[in-house]
């Protein structure tokens, strides 16, 4: 009984330990996007140079109607991005993002992103 | 004296011979120290675990475990898993050991039955063995993967849709483990959380042959009949060995590909047993006797062979494929010399044992007369 008892609790944690593995682990790659995009009838254009990052690395500067890949490794990020505005002021802001365990592709919008607006992070 | 030192150069002669050998080729391939002992952890750090994994069957009589390819197979199929969920690094790793667990239980569990039916030939058995279940694993992965078993990515998959492709890229895994604890010491990096886990590995080994289990291991190595009448389940004990063979394997063979970085789907596993039983042999350890020193000694001796001969081969004749052929000739020869070794020190000690009888039986006949 308390032999069975053990083999239970064993198998049970490896679950455990898998599940945690599995999610901690998983490995997510993103599109990065700095084109004009349209979201629920308004258009969102794609005016400045912005440079981004991953979960306080390093910057990349992403041109206008260009994109890039990024892998993150977790269930929880934040981005964080830089551009400066037509009036010359450097802008900067941190978006917290949760991938939970989702399948596909991943996009961040970044002209939806920098008008604080919901559906910057885009899943396909 | 001379009979002791004899008998001495007589049981080491694989190791010293491979000595002599890497004093010869070491100076003539102008590697420098540094290098070499660079490349020795780094051999050290991706081989000791599946040498060590070794031993335990030794300890139960049942020889030289060639059926290591079968845990090798399994850790493959936790890493061809892990890679298409995308789940990377040291989380990667140990998921895919997870994983292929259960199944490295499996496949040692088939072979220790296979085994117990083919007692006294378990070597070639379980080097056959190796074989049939490697295809069985290539019809799975060839075929079953894609197809019955789902795979997503499309990276692992040949064109046709189903199948996995030759090598699959490991490098959001690679060294992650080799790499977790970094220490530098000059120009040398030691992977320090790899030798962590190995020197666990020793410790067990060390405590599992005091342990009830070790020990009547040790007995049915010895002598299965007289374990037998001791009550010592002799078939069970032997296939709980090559379990504990093959999962430990199994975790040796991703330790290892973590430390390449690439998986060859077909081949990866295949010389893996044969290398790591070769490794052991050269370190002096012999079909029934095998320690965790013969497993260091022996993954260093036959590697700086690996790391030489080429350099040496293009130093001596100006080609580095007739250094590589000559350690292959050499170094496979000497193995195969330590096997016959092996089986005329058997024949001459059984001859020994017999004439001794005899010549007992003879003076206790001559007694009873007079």
């Amino acid at each position: 009984m308390k032999r069975n008892m053990i083999r239970i609790l064993i198998v049970i944690g490896f679950v455990v330990v898998s599940f945690l593995l599995f999610t901690f682990g998983k490995q997510y790659e993103i599109l990065i996007d700095n084109k004009t995009v349209s979201l629920d009838g308004t258009e969102y254009p794609a005016e400045y140079t912005i440079n981004y990052s991953f979960d306080g690395g390093e910057y990349e500067e992403l041109k206008i109607k260009k994109r890039k890949k990024a892998n993150v490794v977790g269930p929880n990020h934040f981005i964080t991005v830089e551009y400066t505005d037509e009036t010359g002021e450097t802008v900067s802001m941190e978006k917290p993002f949760s991938l939970g365990l989702s399948e596909g592709t991943i996009i961040v919008n970044l002209p939806v992103l920098i008008e604080s607006k919901d559906g910057w992070l885009v899943r396909e | 004296m001379n009979k002791n030192l004899s008998k001495t150069l007589i049981n080491n002669a694989v190791p010293i011979m491979f000595i002599v050998l890497s004093i010869l080729a070491i100076p003539l391939s102008g590697l420098s120290g540094t290098y070499l002992i660079q490349e020795m952890l780094t051999r050290l750090a991706r081989y000791l675990f599946l040498v060590l994994s070794l031993l335990i069957p030794i300890i139960a009589g049942m020889g030289l475990n060639f059926g290591i390819v079968l845990g090798a197979m399994a850790g493959q199929i936790g890493l061809i898993f892990v890679t298409d969920w995308a789940i990377v690094g040291l989380s990667g790793m140990f998921l895919a050991m997870i994983i292929s667990m259960p199944l490295a239980v499996l496949l040692g569990w088939v072979a220790g039955i296979a085994l117990n039916h083919a007692k006294g030939r378990e070597m070639v058995t379980s080097y056959i063995l190796g074989f049939f279940i490697n295809g069985v694993y290539q019809l799975v992965v060839l075929y079953g993967m894609g197809k019955i078993i789902p795979i997503s990515s499309n990276k692992m998959l040949l064109p046709r849709g189903y199948g996995i492709r030759n090598a699959i890229d490991l490098e959001p895994m690679r060294g992650s483990l080799d790499n977790l604890i970094p220490l530098q010491i000059g120009d040398i990096k030691v992977p320090v959380a790899t030798f962590l886990l190995v020197a666990a590995l020793c410790i067990f080994i060390i405590w599992f042959r005091k342990t009830k289990l070790g020990q009547d291991m040790r007995a049915v190595g010895q002598d299965m009949e007289v374990a037998a009448n001791a009550g010592i389940p002799v078939e069970k004990t032997r296939v709980i060995s090559i379990i504990i063979s093959t999962v430990l394997a199994c975790i040796g063979q991703i330790i290892f590909l973590q430390n390449i970085g690439t998986m060859n789907t077909y081949n990866s596993h295949e010389q893996i047993g044969m290398f790591s039983i070769a490794a052991l042999l050269v370190g002096g350890a012999s079909v029934v006797k095998a320690t965790i020193p013969n497993a260091f000694v022996g993954i260093i001796l036959f590697h700086i062979m690996f790391v030489v001969s080429p350099r040496a081969g293009k130093t001596l004749v100006g080609d580095a494929q007739i250094g590589e052929y000559f350690r292959v000739f050499i170094s496979y020869g000497i193995i195969a010399l330590a096997l016959v070794l092996h089986a005329w020190r058997v024949y001459k000690d059984k001859e020994r044992a017999r004439l001794i009888f005899r010549e007992a039986s003879t003076s206790e006949a001559k007694g009873k007369e007079g």
